[in-house]
């Protein structure tokens, strides 16, 4: 059973995934006997643990239980997954939460044996616990969708500021190992992808880029446990520097690492003077530039603005875009988009523009329509709020782990549509 | 100048002839045909010392490449930055695309900025090789490129001090192994006697003409000379910015000595953001507390990107412990790209600069006229005033308030008749 209502699909992506649940156990209301739920605590790991592509690859491996319309997968919004399935499928549904946990086993949840499997993992019968499961899923619904999800976010930033702040400062030492070591660690594992849409009224996601980076979380998890990285600014950027450089020669071995679509990827002024640039413009084509945005630093271009006007017309002669990365809303009323020729600049989202009221979002209506609507980015929307505020003052791009949920979303309705066809046909 | 070997193309010895040689080599043999030959003379080095810089070079060089594999025609890249094409029968709109795209790499620098293919064109010049006269001409310029190149081989070009350009120093680049041993050094050298004044004036009136404050700096070029010799502190910009903050530490144990109550005019001092919180800065304020009106604290603009909500805060902080806020690091090309008066500071300081002086009445000065205008009376400092004209120059622009070598000289100048301690 895992086709939705025949009226979802055109709205569905505008209810939360909360609603969606309470709504299909609501339907099942006559039709539960034979049917289980298990949830996921993935809530329960460690900030750190809980990245993005293992949530994807946990969401995954539920993919073949649904296509075969054994059960119905939803993604709460604290990131926990909950997925009602047909008994018959049980012993495939145990073996699938095995893996998941296998994905996340090095979270210290799973340190003590007993206490990990009750906290990442909880059980229901649908037939017996019904009522019991309704009242728990009306309740998850009720939190005003927004407020708690930005408030889980909150929290995950701020535990993750004391990790950061409780591990050791990076040194000039370490840096220096750390710059020695990049050049041996190969690190395509820790190459993230993340889109830049345009996101329309009915939060329809298209893509138009994506970002290619290098999780610093995971390449401090993987060389320097324990070990600021950010701690010191400048010691940071010149580790930056060094990066970029594994990154260019990442994207030059186009074997091993199959990317599709537009790109884009951070680059400091510096790395655009040197050979190693240069080696990688020689070595694509001049279509594939044309398919290139490169990401520079505000704080990278007015350290030497002579340097980077001089790049910035090197690069788009070739094809190249450039988008001034990093901006807070502060900046973007400093600068002039078109005076520094850049084709976007991206704007870090902060719940605090909301704080600002009617006179912020005047502001700053103005201020995009000055640098131009097509050419402003929102970055760093994790909920639907920060989306909506940037429509209303007229930004149409958008990127943030929102933006990806609603990728992911976006397929799965096309996914379920198709099944759904299909079924339509069959019984036709 | 550390690495002008860069200038020569890759893979091209030392021992083999020099780009120019071997141009008028060519040339040489050319002379019985140069029926469709023509040449473009790229005049880069009038360009600005921090647009000659070798990678810059190495850049235009690639930006020609694809010109010279299509068509036939030669690109020479000589020791004083210049850039000769010589072309045959090459479609001229071609080669005329090819110099206009090295010329939009250096649309901010004043050579650009006579009129493209114009008489006064300062950029390039096009010669017809197949006229005799034009013929002549392109040889004594090459002639006159080689004889550079082989003055300069006995006296290396002095570097340049500012910024990324500094790069072009002598010694080994910075590497984040050297930074603790230098830092050693820095906590435990003697510094006091390489903290150096230059005096503002304000100008009035009747042009007569009042301290303003005292800018306390350290001499880089001498403390490098101190503490690590052998090694280009300026190589990597992040590297610099780190060794930055003990510099500011000592220079405040430095200035924490000074007599403040019998100061006859404030003094400032470049600062990071970040030091404005550390206990060094905070002791400076415990032995200063009642004279922080006689402290301007610069803050370089770079700082204040890297993280404008840390310097909203620095700024109020300081501001309402008494001190003043200048923010430094502008120059008039920074000012096309945003409007300094949000940031709420006490001071602008803007580097007076070849680009600017082409005179009042042209574009660029009159935006800064603009960026002057929005300012509180007398907030904009005009620094590297070296001759007078920099003076009128900034008088015409509404700027009262001046620093620079000629200044120098203005306050020595008036110490002498007493009319300043």
């Amino acid at each position: 059973m895992a086709v939705l209502p025949a009226s979802a699909p055109t709205h569905m992506h505008r209810r939360t995934q909360e609603q969606l649940l309470q709504e299909y156990l609501r339907r099942l209301e006559n039709r539960r006997e034979g049917r289980k739920a298990v949830r996921i605590n993935i809530s329960s790991l460690m900030p750190a643990n809980r990245r993005e592509h293992h949530i994807r690859a946990a969401t995954n491996s539920f993919e073949s239980l649904v296509s075969d319309l054994l059960g119905q997968l939803f993604e709460l919004k604290t990131l926990d997954l909950f997925f009602v399935y047909k008994s018959e499928a049980h012993t495939r549904v145990e073996d699938t939460v095995q893996k998941i946990k296998f994905l996340f086993s090095d979270d210290p949840l799973f340190d003590e044996r007993s206490r990990s499997d009750a906290e990442f993992v909880s059980w229901y019968d649908v037939e017996t616990g019904y009522d019991e499961l309704v009242k728990m899923v009306r309740d998850m619904g009720d939190d005003a969708p927004s407020e708690n999800r930005s408030s889980t976010r909150s929290n995950v930033r701020a535990a993750l500021k004391a990790r950061q702040d409780h591990g050791d400062p990076l040194t000039p030492e370490i840096l220096g190992r750390a710059v020695k070591a990049l050049v041996r660690t190969d690190l395509t594992s820790l190459v993230r992808r993340q889109f830049v849409c345009r996101v329309s009224k009915k939060l329809v996601p298209e893509p138009l880029f994506s970002e290619l980076y290098i999780s610093i979380m995971d390449l401090r998890e993987t060389m320097m446990p324990g070990i600021n990285l950010t701690s010191n600014r400048w010691l940071f950027q010149y580790l930056t520097e060094s990066l970029d450089k594994r990154v260019l020669s990442l994207l030059s071995k186009t074997d091993r690492f199959s990317i599709t679509g537009d790109i884009s990827f951070n680059v400091n002024v510096s790395t655009l003077m040197s050979s190693e640039f240069m080696a990688f413009d020689d070595n694509i084509s001049a279509a594939r530039r044309g398919s290139m945005v490169l990401e520079l630093q505000k704080i990278d271009i007015f350290a030497d603005l002579g340097a980077f006007l001089f790049v910035r017309e090197f690069c788009q002669e070739k094809g190249y875009r450039i988008c001034l990365d990093g901006l807070t809303y502060q900046n973007l009323s400093m600068i002039n988009r078109e005076h520094l020729g850049v084709d976007y600049v991206k704007v870090m989202w902060n719940s605090a523009l909301i704080d600002g009221g009617q006179h912020m979002r005047k502001v700053l209506r103005d201020l995009v329509k000055e640098a131009g609507g097509e050419h402003v980015i929102l970055a760093h929307c994790d909920t639907r709020e920060a989306v909506d505020f940037g429509r209303s003052v007229g930004i149409t791009m958008f990127q943030g782990h929102y933006v990806e949920h609603l990728i992911a979303e976006d397929e799965r309705r096309r996914q379920l549509l198709k099944i759904k066809h299909r079924i339509e046909r069959d019984t036709d | 100048m550390a690495d002008i070997s860069e200038a020569y193309p890759p893979g091209q010895e030392q021992a083999a002839p020099s780009q120019e040689k071997r141009l008028l080599d060519v040339l040489e043999r050319m002379r019985n045909n140069m029926t469709g030959a023509f040449a473009v003379h790229l005049h880069l080095s009038e360009l600005r010392a921090s647009h000659r810089q070798p990678h810059f070079m190495r850049m235009v060089g690639r930006s020609l490449d694809s010109l010279a594999a299509k068509h036939d025609v030669q690109v020479f890249q000589f020791m004083n930055s210049d850039v000769a094409l010589l072309c045959r029968n090459s479609p001229i709109d071609d080669v005329d695309d090819a110099v206009f795209r090295v010329r939009a790499l250096f649309n901010e620098d004043p050579l650009t900025m006579s009129e493209d293919g114009s008489a006064e064109d300062r950029f390039s010049t096009w010669y017809d090789l197949s006229q005799p006269k034009d013929g002549k001409d392109f040889s004594a310029a090459v002639a006159e490129a080689l004889t550079y190149r082989e003055k300069t081989k006995n006296h290396p070009i002095e570097g340049i001090s500012t910024g990324r350009s500094a790069k072009a120093m002598n010694g080994n680049p910075l590497a984040p192994n050297m930074l603790q041993p230098i830092v050693h050094k820095l906590l435990e050298a003697r510094v006091g006697d390489l903290v150096h004044r230059q005096p503002a004036v304000v100008v009035t009136a009747g042009k007569s003409q009042q301290l303003a404050f005292r800018e306390h700096f350290i001499a880089m070029d001498e403390l490098r000379r101190r503490i690590a010799p052998q090694i280009n502190i300026f190589s990597s910009h992040w590297l610099f910015q780190y060794l930055s903050e003990t510099i500011d530490a000592r220079m405040l144990e430095v200035l924490a000595r000074l007599d403040f109550v019998n100061m006859d005019a404030p003094l400032s001092v470049n600062l990071n953001v970040s030091t404005i919180m550390t206990r060094p800065f905070q002791n400076f304020h415990a032995v200063i507390v009642e004279n922080t009106q006689k402290v301007i604290v610069e803050i370089q603009i770079i700082d204040v990107f890297a993280d404008m909500e840390a310097y909203a805060e620095v700024r109020d902080w300081l501001q309402e412990h008494g001190y003043r806020v200048l923010i430094d690091g502008l120059n008039p090309l920074t000012l096309n790209f945003f409007d300094p008066a949000s940031l709420a500071a006490d001071y602008i300081k803007i580097m007076w600069g070849p680009e600017v002086r082409g005179g009042i009445g042209k574009e660029p000065t009159e935006h800064i006229r603009s960026v002057v205008n929005n300012l509180p009376d007398g907030s904009v400092v005009l620094s590297r005033v070296d001759v007078e004209e920099g003076v009128s120059w900034g008088l015409g622009l509404g700027i009262r308030c001046f620093q620079g070598h000629f200044i120098d000289k203005v306050v020595n100048a008036m110490a002498q008749k007493g009319l300043i301690s």
